[in-house]
């Protein structure tokens, strides 16, 4: 504790019971509770913090809030390693480890610094200048170049650790801020008995009135606020979020904010999040987020030891640290007054107070007088000196006589700018307060009000009495009613200041963006350039594009154009405000929505029954799928599917089909629509029957296929691809809801309500009569191919469809999906005597390409159905969606690639998927290319490599031989073109 | 034959995330629910009311609501489209009910049998409104989401529908599609951490 060299002996809001022990740059030391790194560091005498991002300039602490562009660590290591950090956010804790970044080899000595002398060569537009040529020397030199210079911590390499989650709040009335107009906005909508919302960037409610020495109500502000706080907690409607900053105002009365649930801690808690996200949805937003002091544009302005005058009202007021012990105040106005006073009492010797008015009011004269103080009236500080911390301040009076004074404390006060970013985030612009010399919000977006300091009104007293308006005004919006409450007294003193952004012609480096580093000269050239609009001149010279946003350097940067420009700076513009308001951590945007939760996964009701039997599954989609079941003795994939292949053509074999999408489509006006979206005629289809159907998309290009199955007369089960199941039925909704809506009809999904599995093979019939309650006659001519009717197995009603994807005798028995498994159980009992099988998905691509059905590598939204060998499946006797389109000529051109089968010439040689197609003998180029391969697998069947592709004029090619040319991975051979269908070409294994 | 639910040998009973004290979430299946949606026909809304009144004792709920009587809760599920649960009237069978609505509702609304197809949870406890205020956009406050609200919304990327029944005292029921009922309860389970959450049986 004695190491505190700079902690005073008494006051301030940290509890001195406690000693938490912390590391800068690997060195001890010690802070309280309560206390910021950045006022740590300074209790401790550490002044200079980081160096600078382009020049490596030494720096020190600015600020004592958001603001902060000098003061950036690395926080923590490892895994929680956290680059750019602002020392002035970060709450101490117990064994906190913080590094200075941008420095090389050490802070006090850092090499980087000959930047600083190459200053006059690398100055605004530099890159755009320099990297220009040769063209050829940008991905290899330039870029890598300006990657290593850019930014300034090291972002970790690991995997985040921690957990972040995303979380939704509604509420009446949303407070932003927790100062006094803030506390009042809150105070006077909880009472009307609003739900009320308020949000503090701060771990401490009270803004300001933790930072100042004065009274509210006649105790001091920090007391009231604890009082307001405890009313506030007792209100059942009433909900503060504390570290939670609100950085987006977006559509709708929404406010996107994010929660540092964790961030004060070592590590987050077990089954906390290190950070949450909020997405508030606000009937009334009361913005009341304070205001951001500004600095002033001098000669060394950047040099540790140059503060903002407010900010060293915080140290000394708050964290009960000195600054400074020889210290000039430099202000434009009254403001910086109070620091002149707080500083006297702090213990701090002030050898000059340079205010820029020539007038200095009598008071503040007297106060001068009193403490013997070198008042220099009209005067400007023209220069700093110091290596790494500052040691003496040079100023010129109003005469213009250039003096310099030893200090090791420059307080700087040029006057305060409203907090509006989050009324300006709907694109709405500030407006230029001449009597207040800053940005006020203008015209405001819908449900927003400003109070207090965010609107322009700076005294405490106004920004209580503006909360309490605003609040009751939002409450009484939202219905509510109360009597206002009353406003404490509190200090109302004028806030007289004169306009002065920039003292030109100073000595040394004159920063207005001090974290980009970007200089009133960069803005002169960025003049000289042309680039004098607001928005041009910000990208020129990349002002207030850091971290910070220019928190501090926007509207000086605005003054300094204005004048280059001979304008008002009203006339000069701003440049957008833009969320966030602060920077926002990807992780805690993207919540608990990462690894394997990324994406939701969908289980068939069968999934635990195949993982209990071996078998491998495969995402498709989100579902997963059974790929293979493996059994013991199989080598390889190969083995099982090629075992699981043959069952299914030579006894019966059983997949799990369940992820097909399955529609119902009931009512009067459902064949009407159904034969709107088919393109050929599903009306015609009898009850108890089923028909293959073909969607077209509006462009005629083949869209889904799938089967229907007509339940009643005015009901059909409809099946899709597990790909396009909800696409399908997006499409189904549109053209009911969209084209047909006199139609009466209703679409549901039941693809969850059923279990579907394929029964295929020879045997497929003999396993479903020992499997199914006796009754149903399964014969050929009571249930031919295409036809299905109800069955019940073990007492459960179930539908049995006979229909074939592998050209075997096969059906699809759809089972309630509570029963699958007993169902499936039972399948396996009672068929293994005829040699059951079950199969993946793997084995059901090879049937389906063994039998030439197209699937997802040819229904690929490229072709028609014509390239796919079902074009007689387009009725011309009705009208569908696509089929005008289908009939344009490039559609219709007969040397469109049609579907073909190809085997390889030697009858071995594997084709791979993706696969080109070339004449052979021809260059290997695109522009010969036939078409490509879509399909490709082992047939088990044949013994050998088959494909399925689409071939330009294909079907006059069958029987010649193609080269099969796969660049990508080495491929290159000769096959025979044959038509698709390589097994049973008659379909009569299908109709046995 | 026995039935398989939604999340059998997906819920790990006992107690999750935190540890310490009274368990802030409970969490239990819905099992064995006979469940059936119902599309009204064009202009058949006064046929369906009638119908459902006189033959269940039941109310059509308005949007965003739901109603029960005689052990059938009906939630509404979108413009004209309403869910009926069937938690077991006495002396039905599971696979009457969705027949048995059909039959009583006639012309009035196409009926399909939707048992099985979605994993419904039951929720309670004093921290519920904290934990699912994670997971789901909608205000869930006492006012605005009473006894007897119904929501049709988005659990992260899981499509959901959320209702208090009217007589179901504390205890909300959140479902989803059956194939999604694994990943709804490890959301679910994520969000209650903090708060510990019981997984009863």
């Amino acid at each position: 504790m004695s190491a505190q060299r700079w902690r005073l002996g008494e006051g301030g809001l940290i509890d001195r019971s406690r000693v938490l022990p912390f590391r800068f740059d690997e060195r001890l030391l010690h802070g309280h509770p309560g206390d910021t790194l950045a006022s740590a560091l300074l209790a401790n005498g550490v002044r200079l913090v980081g160096r600078s991002f382009k020049y490596h300039r030494p720096r020190g602490i600015l600020s004592a809030g958001p603001e902060e562009p000098n003061a950036l660590v690395e926080l923590r290591g490892g895994a929680r390693r956290e680059p750019n950090t602002r020392a002035t956010q970060v709450e101490l804790f117990e064994g906190l480890e913080a590094r200075s970044q941008n420095r090389w080899p050490s802070l006090g000595f850092d090499l980087g610094a000959v930047n600083g002398v190459l200053a006059p060569m690398i100055g605004a537009g530099f890159y755009y200048k320099t990297f220009m040529w040769p063209a050829a020397f940008w991905e290899k030199l330039y870029e890598p170049l300006i990657r290593r210079a850019a930014g300034l911590g090291r972002a970790p390499q690991a995997a985040d650790p921690d957990r972040y989650e995303r979380a939704h709040a509604h509420c009446d009335v949303l407070v932003i801020g927790a100062g006094p107009a803030g506390l009042m906005a809150a105070l006077a909508a909880g009472r009307a008995g609003a739900r009320v919302l308020l949000v503090e960037e701060d771990a401490a409610l009270g803004g300001r009135l933790l930072s100042e020495a004065e009274e509210v109500d006649g105790r001091p502000g920090a007391e009231w606020a604890g009082a307001v706080e405890a009313e506030l907690a007792d209100m059942p409607r009433l909900r503060i979020l504390r570290r939670t900053s609100a950085f987006a105002l977006l559509d709708g009365g929404v406010v996107a904010a994010v929660e540092r649930v964790a961030d004060h801690l070592p590590e987050p808690p077990a089954h906390l999040p290190r950070q949450r996200s909020w997405k508030i949805v606000a009937r009334r937003i009361v913005l009341a987020a304070g205001a951001i002091e500004r600095p002033v544009v001098f000669g060394g302005n950047d040099r540790p030891g140059v503060m903002l005058a407010g900010a060293v009202r915080s140290y000394l007021n708050r964290h009960a640290v000195l600054p400074g012990r020889r210290a000039v105040v430099f202000t434009v106005g009254d403001d910086g007054w109070r620091s002149v006073a707080d500083l006297l009492r702090g213990g701090a010797q002030i050898d000059a107070v340079v205010d820029a008015r020539a007038e200095v009011p009598p008071e503040q004269a007297q106060l001068a007088a009193r403490h013997g103080l070198r008042l220099v009236a009209g005067g400007r500080v023209t220069g700093t000196q110091g290596g790494r911390h500052l040691t003496a301040v040079r100023f010129a009076d109003a005469a213009g006589r250039e003096e310099g004074v030893g200090a090791d404390l420059l307080a700087v006060s040029g006057g305060w700018n409203p907090s509006l970013h989050l009324a300006c985030h709907l694109g709405n612009r500030p407006r230029w307060d001449a009597a207040i010399h800053a940005f006020v919000p203008g015209e405001l977006p819908p449900g927003l009000v400003v109070a207090g300091a965010a609107a322009g009104r700076f005294s405490t007293h106004a920004a209580l009495a503006d909360g309490a308006a605003t609040g009751l005004a939002a409450a009484q919006a939202c219905g509510f009613d109360a009597a206002a409450p009353e406003i404490p007294r509190a200090e109302d003193a004028p806030r007289d200041a004169v306009p002065l952004f920039h003292v030109p012609g100073g000595r040394g480096k004159a920063f207005v963006d001090l974290q980009h580093d970007v200089t009133d000269a960069d803005i002169a050239l960025a003049h000289r350039e042309g680039f004098r609009a607001a928005e041009h001149a910000k990208r020129y010279t990349t002002l207030g594009m850091a971290t910070d946003q220019g928190k501090t350097a926007g509207v000086n940067g605005l003054a300094i154009l204005a004048r280059l420009a001979g304008q008002a700076i009203s006339e000069v513009g701003t440049t957008t405000h833009r969320p966030p308001w602060t920077p926002v951590a990807i992780g805690a945007v993207a919540g608990p929505h990462r690894g394997r939760h990324f994406r939701p996964a969908r289980h068939t009701p069968l999934h635990d029954w195949a993982a209990a039997n071996g078998a491998s599954f495969v995402e498709a989609g989100l579902w997963y799928r059974a790929q293979w079941y493996a059994r013991p003795g199989e080598a390889g994939w190969r083995d099982s599917v090629d075992r699981e292949v043959l069952a299914v053509r030579n006894a019966v074999g059983v997949c799990d089909v369940s992820t097909l999408g399955k529609i119902e489509v009931a009512g009067p006006g459902a064949a009407a629509l159904l034969d709107l979206v088919y393109a050929n005629t599903i009306s015609t289809l009898a009850v108890g029957r089923l028909r293959y159907g073909l969607m077209l998309r509006e462009d005629g290009f083949v869209m889904d296929d799938g089967t229907v199955a007509r339940l009643a007369e005015d009901r059909f089960f409809v099946t899709t691809t597990t790909a396009n199941a909800g696409a399908v039925l997006q499409h189904l909704e549109y053209c009911h809801q969209v084209l047909r809506p006199a139609l009466d009809v209703s679409l549901l999904s039941v693809t969850d309500a059923w279990a579907q599995l394929s029964v295929a093979g020879p045997r497929a019939r003999d396993l479903l009569a020992a499997v199914l309650d006796p009754g149903p006659d399964l014969s050929n001519a009571a249930l031919p191919h295409m036809a299905w009717i109800a069955v019940r197995l073990g007492g459960v009603p179930c539908r049995l469809y006979r229909l074939s994807f592998s050209g075997e005798l096969a059906y699809e028995l759809g089972v309630p999906a509570d029963y699958a498994e007993a169902a499936m159980r039972r399948i396996m009992e009672r068929g293994a005597s005829f040699g059951v099988t079950p199969y993946g998905t793997e084995a059901l691509g090879v049937l389906r390409i063994e039998k030439g059905h197209p699937a997802g590598g040819e229904l690929n939204g490229q072709t028609t159905a014509r390239d796919l060998g079902l074009g007689r499946l387009v009725s011309t006797r009705k009208d569908c969606i696509g089929r005008r389109l289908a009939e344009r000529p490039a559609l219709t051109d007969p040397a469109r690639p049609v579907l073909v089968g190809l085997k390889p010439a030697d009858g071995r040689t594997p084709i791979r998927a993706g696969s080109h197609l070339l004449e052979p003998g021809v260059a290997a180029v695109t522009a010969n290319g036939l078409g490509h391969v879509t399909s490709a697998c082992f047939s088990p069947t044949l013994g050998m490599p088959i494909a399925l592709a689409l071939l330009s004029d294909g079907t006059a090619r069958l029987g010649q031989r193609i080269r099969v040319f796969d660049p990508l991975r080495g491929g290159d051979l000769e096959a025979e073109i044959c038509p698709p269908v390589f097994v049973d070409p008659q379909g009569e294994r299908s109709r046995g | 034959m026995t039935p398989r639910p939604a999340l059998a040998g997906r819920l790990r009973l006992g107690r999750h995330g935190q540890m310490e004290g009274a368990a802030g979430v409970m969490l239990r299946e819905r099992a064995g629910l006979a469940v059936a949606a119902i599309a009204l026909r064009d202009g058949r809304k006064a046929a369906l009311q009638e119908a459902l009144r006189a033959g269940f004792g039941l109310a059509v709920p308005r949007s965003r609501a739901c109603t029960a009587a005689g052990g059938i809760e009906l939630v509404w599920t979108g413009p004209n489209q309403w869910l009926a649960l069937d938690g077991g009237r006495a002396g039905h069978s599971a696979f009457g009910f969705a027949p048995d609505l059909a039959a009583a509702l006639g012309e009035a609304a196409p009926v399909t049998d939707l048992t099985g197809a979605r994993a419904i949870l039951s929720l309670s406890g004093p921290r519920l409104r904290d934990a699912l205020c994670k997971l789901l956009p909608v205000d869930l406050e006492e006012c605005v989401f009473p006894p007897g609200a119904a929501a049709v919304t988005l659990a992260g990327h899981i499509g959901v529908t959320l209702w208090r029944a009217p007589d179901a005292g504390d205890a909300w029921c959140l479902a989803c599609l059956r194939s999604y009922g694994a990943s709804l309860v490890e959301a679910v389970l994520e969000a209650a951490a903090e708060f510990g959450c019981a997984v009863e049986g």
